[in-house]
């Protein structure tokens, strides 16, 4: 495997959707190439901060008033 | 995944049926609002009008058992049109994310370790809230499917769904935003004083 080729997989690698073999000639080319092992911890890091950003639940008041919304709407159909 | 019985129900016009649509769908369609804006009162909006929108088209939904990946579209072309609207940061180029390769396959350039403690979770947060400040420089098709599949943690298959493209399409453009991002964010880590 190649630099290039390793970019390429980097999707499928983090989704765990690469088959096991591949996955380990992937590994051995991070372990072997500085860049490449940089690259694969900091894309690992982005899609991992990535998920950390803040999921935030619908205020009460909102959920409320979508749904009068939404009542308001049906009954003047 | 949502009963379809209730969905057909709703579309017949059984208006409890679809305030069980909105319970099912309002938190993922509040969170994909406030994912794009940033803004809790246009995520409101959104969600408000996405509803809204959903009640009065419900009749044209076809697939009764898609009808959440229905409403998520809905959410995400709403966030998408106010967005648009609004003036924006400049857009990264998408040129050249992938980086440069030599003939053999090899990288031309180096790509510098970042100096952060990935188990420091104060450290994360803080990181996490600036990805999420660096996605508004994302073109808008990029920074969708970033939203779902990474935030909002969709499968390829419901976001293929959602924006009607097709499976390679969603990952060739989730793999250039993850790499847009990570450029982005190696950019402010590696220059002194870069993330605050």
């Amino acid at each position: 495997m190649n630099c290039a080729e390793l970019s390429q997989l980097l999707l499928d690698y983090f989704d765990g959707a690469l088959p096991g073999l591949i996955a380990a000639e992937l590994r051995q080319h991070a372990a072997d190439c500085a860049c490449c092992r940089s690259l694969v911890e900091t894309y690992g890091l982005t899609v991992r901060l990535s998920a950390d950003v803040a999921q935030a639940e619908v205020p009460p008041g909102v959920a409320q008033r979508v749904r009068d919304a939404v009542r308001a709407l049906a009954e003047g159909q | 995944m949502i009963d379809p019985s209730l969905v057909r129900l709703a579309r017949e016009g059984d208006v409890e049926a679809f305030m069980a649509l909105v319970g099912h769908c309002e938190t993922r369609a509040y969170r994909i609002a406030l994912a794009f804006t940033r803004n809790a009162e246009d995520a409101a909006d959104i969600l408000q009008d996405t509803m809204v929108s959903a009640l009065r088209q419900i009749a044209t939904l076809h697939d009764e058992a898609r009808a959440d990946a229905w409403i998520y579209r809905i959410a995400t072309n709403r966030s998408l049109m106010l967005l648009r609207s609004r003036r924006r940061r400049p857009e990264v180029s998408m040129d050249g994310v992938e980086g440069h390769f030599d003939s053999d396959g090899h990288r031309d350039g180096f790509v510098p370790a970042w100096p952060v403690d990935p188990e420091d979770e104060l450290e994360r947060r803080r990181l996490a809230a600036r990805i999420a400040e660096l996605s508004e420089r994302l073109p808008d098709s990029y920074r969708a499917i970033w939203t779902l599949a990474d935030v909002e943690q969709l499968t390829m298959e419901e976001i293929a769904g959602v924006l009607e493209l097709s499976i390679p399409n969603v990952k060739s453009r989730l793999h250039r935003a993850r790499l847009a991002l990570r450029q982005l964010l190696a950019g402010e880590l590696l220059t002194p004083g870069g993330v605050s």
